[in-house]
């Protein structure tokens, strides 16, 4: 059911609550999961590579539409609607310099 | 502790990195480069022009040739680059109302820059010009500097549109 692997973030756009240098635990078990708005994936952009992002919402042909926490993220459109199967998995826990929390 | 033991170990084993990706919003934007880049394709086609006319070309002109072609190849890229910037990031929604022509005048400059690539092609790298100089005008209207056409002061001696940054 689970298959965990730490990542480590880089950049600033899930400011304030993930820092750059965080640690995120990532459950990649990515089958038959239904993911949730504002959960927190890892997942692979062909231009931008493996990227942290909030999920906004899913759209009527499944794909997955994401932004940053903070308003220097790059936008939505840019990122464009990502297929479930570039999912790496969704963060379940979070480790920044000062403080640990679980992400839902 | 936990924060920190991880860090130790990312020495070691090397987390996978994922990117909280941001645009860094510097706010330099100028479309002289693309204007400059446009010169530089009229200037080179002018030149490889000049090359086609002789019978046999020795080793050096040879050389100039595939130099010229390279730089052709190369600004004809720079300008996709830099005007795609501008319209991607520094155009947002209260500029493409005031001026719904930049989409249509963003497209048209992609396919007139991949035809200067392709062809040597004069009348292409002029209707690339005029296309660049337009969506310079719109990029400095939409920050209230007025602009004027003055030829460039050095070959191809072609008109090109300079914000009046003094008025």
């Amino acid at each position: 059911m689970f298959n965990l692997a730490f990542f480590k973030v880089e950049g600033d756009s899930m400011l304030p609550k993930i820092p750059c240098g965080s640690f995120v635990l990532v459950n990649k078990q990515t089958c038959n999961v239904n993911y949730k708005n504002n959960s927190i994936l890892v997942f692979y952009h062909q231009i931008y590579g493996n990227l942290i992002k909030k999920l906004d919402y899913i759209d009527k042909s499944k794909r997955l539409w994401f932004s940053g926490s903070n308003k220097e993220s790059i936008a939505r459109n840019k990122i464009g609607p990502i297929q479930t199967e570039r999912i790496i998995g969704k963060a379940i826990l979070v480790i920044t310099r000062n403080k640990i929390f679980f992400s839902f | 502790m936990f924060f920190k033991i991880l860090n130790k170990l990312d020495k070691f084993i090397k987390f996978t990195s994922v990117n909280a990706h941001c645009d860094i919003p510097c706010k330099i934007y100028d479309p002289m480069i693309a204007q400059v880049a446009t010169l530089t394709i009229i200037r080179t086609v002018d030149l490889i022009n000049e090359l086609s006319e002789k019978n046999d070309l020795n080793i050096t002109e040879k050389a100039q040739f595939s130099r010229l072609v390279s730089q052709k190849e190369e600004h004809g890229k720079k300008v996709k680059e830099e005007i795609r910037v501008i319209w991607g990031d520094y155009f947002k929604e209260p500029q493409f109302a005031k001026f719904p022509e930049i989409h249509d005048l963003t497209h048209n400059i992609m396919l007139t820059a991949s035809k200067t690539k392709q062809n040597v092609n004069k009348d292409s790298a002029i209707e690339l010009l005029n296309h660049v100089n337009r969506f310079a005008e719109i990029f400095w209207s939409t920050k209230d500097v007025t602009t004027y056409k003055a030829k460039c002061p050095y070959p191809p001696s072609l008109e090109v549109v300079y914000p009046d940054l003094k008025s």
